[in-house]
Formats: structure tokens, sequence, C-alpha cells
């Protein structure tokens, strides 16, 4: 009878492959693997994913602005980024919209006040683009806040950054000419010499605004540093398609009637795009970062793997919690468990785009903070060799 | 209805996108020549993490290049009353340039539910929910053949959703492809002695029913060959990995 | 709802030879359908269907002069389905379908809509389906039909050629004229076994293995065509034989059914 009663107690270890501890308890999959000095992906602390990139592929034109495609293909610039198993495809699309320029009669007082202030004004120089965010996970429906997040920080970070003037995207119009024979040819300004010609130049102006569609598929941890760069590989490939009107509408006034009020004139232009020839579009070269993310975690000694032949340290680090930086956030695992992260932008000169800490749980160090930058220009260095 | 969108950064509404017209190139229409034409399809499956199944087509050739991503997400829990077999919904979003009508697309997600309700074993899936997504990453049509369109891009989408399914260990009672020939659309079972689909749009050339549905079935069974090929290769490299 | 012998027993009787369809009906017979046109006093033609199941769908024309030189869209539908939502997936494919079937390309003749060189009608087609017990895009498409041959239009009184002159048409205050267009007819086939049936009821779509959607123009069938399912229940694939089979069972009748709509 004894030796039954002892034999119920007995207790069996119960063991679980690798993925389906990482579900059960990604808590204690994480630290048990970083305990061995390894992340769960087998990775080492300070170890990024490679990233692969695909330049150009769904773009319509070539690197050297002549259409590659002819088809109705509108993609500007386009880049496929692989870091992983995830991949984020991003497309740029285009359009254009007209500037009211201010009457020439204006008081010039004003207008030059207006131009100092604007001076001083560094954002008002720069130009963004209008990401929209899609992360593949089997739904449809409104955007999630993960998408809406994402979008807003690119917007306002390629803002803030420089990466796109303002004079970027104005449009160098050209007009389409047809001569005495019939034949019609389109002139550009700045590509004729024929001082002559500038008399047709029009004199509305236009510019470009860009849109990003940026796609991300096969999510298994954050994605903004993926977006971030990819859509600045994308912007380095995109080429803005020259833009012309017919002669005959620069100076035609076409009679616009609405109903039930007194008739409207205005002009009307019908601006046309080029389907051959492109410029590339001038981004500040010298403005471009790459993202990088950490997060920081203390080591929980209790979730130790007691390793016998190094026992001795064991007790040593029971006393204070240490905590370890990891670069390149991935895996359900790492995300969930590490609250405590630093984002940054930046170059390898120590440029500094955008930075966020966000402190939860983990304490972050200085020292941490210095290691993080000095990563962050090291990944910087090795992304801008892929394009 | 005047709602602006405030979850999405849409930009100046006064803007006009650019666009292309496709350019139109001055060459004789051979039609005729349409099956000599060497197609190549790329396939591979399982390529995203966080679904079920998923898998990648890319077809090109003179005609036509497609590419396109499907994922499988289920069989899941669905809401609601007790379904003695599981519903099925296609969506798919076009990522490409290719200007297809929203609509128009809605009606290809619909026509591929009824392809794949005959094709999917629903009944052994009840209370359970198998949803489908296919992103088109690009489709460029090389030859201003608009009316061929949508229905061009059917077997593709087809061949695509199978594979996924297959990639999610969903159980299909065949593997199912089509053929597209001038406009019309065919998708085979059980070696083409089935139709589980038929799709026909107008198209410019004078066309004869029983001509489409030979030059579809030649294609159904080359597409099926291809994707078989896909599979055993693809469970040979896993079981040498797994050795 | 059909018990699972009593489906049995019914998809049996219509897969056999000879088939026997509950109603007694043949394979391409349909059943009574009621119409009335011309019912909206603020509609420039409109119809009621009302089908001896108790489906029933309103369709309402209305017109309005644009500029084809803009765009050369023509005609345009809208449906409503009663108890579903604008974008729920029925909806959606119905809507484009029929847009699709009134496409210029496919048949039908829009010419005698064009009021001037620069000016057309345009017409907007309002469907609502209140009620419907098997897939309703055949009523819609006799509703639609009627309607469009009950409409009547201003009668244009300026000049026809305005590339010159800017005007704006004009119309006359009492005169109206009969619009004279043909449109396409859309057919619903149920495949049951190896055999077709017209205008399947709500049990026969119960067992049907799968549905063809055909359209019909001038005693010929032509694109679109579409494969449905008009029912969730098993569905299957079908012979291929089967879709010249109802083809030709369509252009076979399809003329008595033009017929009876002409004859109101």
């Amino acid at each position: 009878m004894t030796e039954t009663a002892v034999e119920t107690v007995d207790v069996h270890p119960i063991t679980f492959p690798p993925p389906v501890f990482a579900r059960i308890s990604p808590e204690l999959s994480l630290q048990r693997h970083l305990s061995l000095g390894i992340r769960p992906s087998l990775r080492s602390f300070e170890e990024f994913r490679e990233v692969n990139i695909n330049e150009g592929t769904l773009s319509r034109f070539g690197p050297n602005g002549v259409a590659v495609e002819e088809t109705g293909n509108n993609v500007l610039g386009s880049n496929v980024l692989k870091c992983g198993n995830t991949f984020v495809v991003t497309s740029i699309t285009g359009g254009i919209v007209e500037i009211n320029i201010p009457v020439d009669e204006e008081d010039i007082g004003e207008k030059e006040l207006m131009e100092i202030s604007e001076k001083r004004d560094y954002v008002n120089k720069c130009a963004s683009v209008f990401p929209q965010i899609e992360v593949e996970r089997g739904r449809t429906g409104a955007p999630t806040d993960e998408e809406m997040t994402i979008s807003q920080k690119l917007y306002d970070n390629v803002l803030h950054s420089g990466l796109i003037s303002k004079s970027a995207l104005d449009v160098d119009c050209g007009i389409r000419i047809t001569d005495s024979t019939g034949k019609t040819k389109i002139v550009y300004f700045d590509e004729t010499k024929d001082g002559d010609m500038s008399q047709f130049r029009p004199k509305r102006k236009w510019a470009y605004v860009l849109y990003a569609k940026i796609v991300v598929f096969s999510r298994t941890g954050p994605v903004f540093d993926m977006c971030w760069n990819s859509l600045v590989y994308a912007l380095k490939d995109t080429k803005l398609p020259r833009v012309f009107i017919d002669e005959r509408a620069t100076d035609l006034k076409m009679t616009v009637r609405t109903r039930g009020r007194s008739a409207v004139v205005r002009e009307s232009y019908d601006i046309l795009f080029d389907s051959k020839k492109a410029v590339p579009l001038k981004i500040n070269e010298f403005q471009i970062g790459f993202a990088s993310n950490y997060g920081i975690i203390d080591l929980d000694p209790e979730a130790q793997v007691v390793r016998n032949d190094e026992g001795h340290d064991v007790d040593e680090e029971m006393d204070k919690p240490r905590a370890i930086l990891l670069a390149d956030i991935d895996s359900e695992a790492e995300e969930t468990s590490i609250n405590s992260t630093i984002s940054v932008i930046g170059d390898s000169s120590g440029k500094l785009t955008n930075v966020t800490i966000v402190g939860g749980g983990s304490k972050i160090t200085l020292e941490m903070i210095k290691r993080a930058l000095a990563l962050s220009k090291a990944r910087y260095d090795d992304l801008k060799t892929k394009s | 209805m005047n709602v602006q969108d405030r979850r999405r950064l849409l930009g100046p509404g006064n803007a006009k996108p650019i666009t292309f017209e496709p350019i139109v190139k001055e060459k004789d229409k051979q039609e005729a020549t349409e099956h000599d034409i060497k197609e190549t399809l790329f396939l591979r499956s399982g390529l995203i993490e966080n679904c079920n199944g998923s898998s990648l087509v890319e077809f090109k050739s003179q005609h036509r290049q497609t590419s396109l991503i499907a994922s499988v997400y289920g069989p899941r829990a669905v809401r609601g009353s007790f379904t003695s077999k599981a519903a099925i919904s296609v969506q798919i979003k076009n990522g490409s340039s290719g200007d297809y009508d929203k609509s128009r697309l809605k009606e290809l997600a619909s026509f591929l539910t009824t392809v794949f309700s005959s094709v999917i074993n629903r009944s052994r899936y009840p209370k359970s929910g198998i949803d489908i997504f296919i992103h088109l990453t690009y489709d460029r049509d090389l030859q201003d053949e608009k009316n061929a369109g949508i229905a061009a891009i059917i077997p593709h989408c087809i061949t695509g959703i199978t594979l996924a399914l297959i990639d999610a260990g969903i159980e299909v009672l065949d593997i199912t492809s089509g053929g597209h020939h001038n406009g019309s659309v065919f998708a085979f079972i059980k070696e083409g002695e089935e139709v589980t689909g038929f799709w026909k749009d107008p198209s410019r050339c004078d066309d004869n029913m029983e001509e489409s549905l030979k030059v579809c079935k030649e294609r159904y069974l080359n597409y099926k060959s291809i994707m078989t090929g896909y599979l055993f290769q693809n469970q040979k490299s896993e079981s040498v990995q797994e050795a | 709802m059909l018990s699972v012998t009593e489906k049995l027993y019914l998809y049996d009787s219509l897969a056999g030879s000879p088939t026997v369809r509950p109603d007694g009906r043949l394979p391409h017979q349909f059943r009574p359908i009621e119409i009335y046109t011309d019912f909206l006093p603020s509609s420039n033609g409109s119809s009621r269907i009302i089908a001896s199941d108790g489906s029933e769908c309103i369709v309402s024309v209305k017109v309005k002069v644009v500029d084809h030189t803009v765009s050369d869209d023509l005609l345009q539908v809208e449906v409503d389905i009663a108890g579903q939502r604008d974008d729920s997936p029925q909806v959606e494919t119905i809507t484009a379908f029929l847009n699709k079937v009134l496409e210029p390309t496919v048949g039908i003749d829009t010419s005698n809509l064009t009021l001037t060189k620069k000016y057309s009608f345009k017409i907007f087609i309002d469907v609502l389906v209140l009620s419907s017990y098997s897939h309703p895009v055949s009523l819609i498409s006799f509703a639609i039909y009627s309607a469009l041959k009950s409409t009547y239009l201003p009668k244009l009184v300026s000049s026809f050629d305005d590339l010159e002159v800017e005007e704006y048409p004009t119309f006359h205050d009492h005169d109206l004229v009969k619009l004279n267009i043909n449109p396409p007819l859309v057919f619903v086939t149920a495949i049951i076994g190896d055999n077709i049936f017209m205008d399947a009821s709500a049990s026969e779509c119960d067992v049907s293995s799968n549905g063809l959607i055909v359209t019909w123009l001038d005693g010929k069938v032509i694109a679109p065509i579409r494969t449905t399912i008009l029912s969730d229940n098993d569905v299957k694939g079908f012979n291929p034989q089967i879709i010249p089979k109802a083809i030709k069972m369509i252009e076979q009748y399809a003329g008595d059914i033009l017929q009876a709509l002409e004859n109101l």
C-alpha cells in the first residue's frame, strides 16, 4: 500500500519542444534562452537580421529615368525589403497639385516679411510623403492602431529629417508644340537652350505629391524599422515623370459654365504626364538615416538554466539582476516580454533624425543608450551598402 | 457621403493622380500564335510566417506578367450559430498598378469563393471560417489587350489559392487550376472531367466555346503538373532536411 | 428548410431522367411573373416585378444630360437588396455583373442616347430587391428590361450640331419620346446532376450543385457568363458538356420569354 502511495506523488518533468514552449510561456522561454547567451532566434544579443533589398522591380522608370515599361504602370519608385521572414513591399505613386501663387500686386513689404519668417521656418521648406501602411494579418476593415501609428511616424520623420526639400517637388512644366507640318514634340525648358522658348513658360505652378503604399507581409515582430528603411530605399529609387501641357493651353481661356450661377471664366490647363521621360527625385543624401531598434531586458535570476561547470557564478548573479541590450527585436516572445525600447534613426556620422526611448520595466542606463547609438552607426554602414 | 477619412494620411484633396496611358505599339496582333509563346510559372509556398498557409505565384509570358501572393488564414472559429460547413471568404487586394475597379475585384473574389466552395472539403471543418487573401503585387499587360483584363489573372489566383490551401494543410478534393483563353476562364478538377468554375468576359475575337474549353484544359493540365512537380520537390527537400 | 431525406429525394428526381420538378414544370419552364410598368411618377421609367414565389423587385430609370466627350459611360446600375449591406459580396457582385452586361462593348446599342455631338443622355438604373428566394439576377434583368422599354425621354428641340455653338440642349415642355434600347437579358440556370433547370425555385436551388448565369441578346448567348453557387449546400464541380447544353436551352427558349416581356 505504502509503495503505491509513493508512486503517485512521483513528479515527472514535462518537456515541450521549443516552439510549443515559446507559445505557452514566452517570457520563460526567452529568459532560458538568454541565460544561455543566445536568443530564441539563435541570434546573439547584438546581432541584427540580414536585410535583402530589391529596388525598383515594380517601378515604371528605369535607373536612367527612361520608361522601361510601356504599360499603364504608375509606380514611380519601389522597394522590396526582406528582413528575416518578414518582407515589406513599398511602392511610391504620385499626384500633382496646383500651388496658388500670390498675385504680383501684393504689398512688397509684407512679402519680404513673409520670406524672412519662412526662411527661419526650416520645416516649411521640407516636404513629406503620405504613407499608407498595411500589415497583413488576415483581416479586413479599418486600419489598426499599429498601421495608423507607423504611418504618422513615417510622415513626421520624413518631414522633419529634411530628406525631401519642398523645391525638389516643384514641377518644371514643359509644353507640347505642334509645328506647321503637324508633328508634335515636347519641349522642356531646362533641356533646350533656345532662350526664345521661355516666353511660352506657363504662368502657373504645380508641385508633385508623393504617396507611399507599404505592405508588410509575414509580420513577426515590430515593423517600423523595416517600413522606414524600405521607404528610404524606395524614395532613392523614385523618378518623377516629366509634366507638360499643350501649347494651346498656355494662354487659352476656357469657359466653364456652372448652372444656376452667372458664367465663370476660368483658365483651365489640362496637365499631362510624359509616359516615357522622368527625372530622379532629388533627395538630400546627407540627411539619409536608417532605422534600428533595441530592447532592454533584465535577466530573471530564477529562470536561469544552471550550468554545472559554472556553478560558482550563479550566486554572484543572484544578487543583482543583470540587464542586457538586444538589437533588432523580433519574434512574439521578445516583442511581448521587452517593454524598454530604444529606437534610432541616424547615420554613421552620428547625425540623428529620431531617437525614441521608452522605459518600461527595465532601467535604461546611459551606457545602454551609448551602445545602441554605436550599434546604429554600424547598422547604417551595413544598410548603406545594400543600395 | 462626404466623410473625411481620419484614420489615414491622405494628402491634399485637390491632387490629381499621376497616371499614364499605355503606349500603344503598332504591331499586328497575333492571336493565333498564343499557344506557341513560352510561358513560365514560378511557384513558392510557405513564405509568410503569420498565416496558416501562403504561396507566391509569378507568371511570365510574352503577353502578361503577373505576380501575386495568396495567404490562407484558417480554419478558425467563427462566432454565431453552428454551421455544418466551413465558410469561405476571399479578399483581393490590389497592390499593383493595374487599374481594376474595386467592384470588379469583388466580383472576382466572389467568383473565386464559388470555385473553392466546390474544391475545399468544407464538411471537414464545421463551425469554422477559412479566409483567403490575395495580394496582386503586379500585373502588367504587355499587349494592349484591355478586354482580356481581369479574366487573365483568374487562373493564377486559383493556382495561388490552391497552393496556399495545401500549405495550410486544408483538405481539398483535388488540385484545381484553370486556363484562360480569349476572355474565357475554365477551372477544372479531376483531370478536366469536372468544371468548378466558368467565367466569360466579352472578347474582341469571335470565340468558339469548344476551342476555349480545349485550350483551357490543356493549360490546366500544364499548370497542374507544374504544381504537383513543385509540391513533390518541396516534400522531398523537407524530408531531406528532417533526415 | 428541407430534411436530408427530402433533399435526397428531390435531388434524385431532378438529377434522373426523365426529370420531375416538384411543381411539374418542364426544365426550361418559368413560373408565372407579374410585371407592372410606369408606376413611379417621378422617374422616367419604372417597373415592378413579382415572381410567383413572392420574390419582388422594383426598378426605376432616371436620365441626366451629360457631356459624352468627358465620359462615354452612359448606363449605370445600382442594386440594393433589402436586408443586405451595400458592400456585401452579393450586392457588389450583382452590381458589377449588371454593369458589365450593360456595357456597350457587350452588345447593347447606346447610339439612341446621343442627343447632340457633345451631349448624351445618361441612364441611371436603380434596382431595389424587396424579397428574393433564389438568385435574383434574372428577375432584376427582366425588371430592367421592362423598365427601359417603358422609359420616355424629353424631346430635344435645340439643334443637333452644337460643336461650333456653345449651347446646352433644350427640351420640349411636354412632348416625350419613347426610348428605343435593347438591353440584354440575364438567365440563371441551376445545375443538378447532369441536368439543367431554368428559373429554379428555392428548394431546387437548395439541392443544386452549381449554377450558371448567362447573358442573352438578339437570339444569341453572349458574354458575360459566370458560374455561381445558388445555395451553400453540396457545391460540386460539373461536367464541362453541361455549359453548351445550357446555352442551347437558353438560345432555344429565350425568344419566347422576350416576346412575353414585349407583350406587356
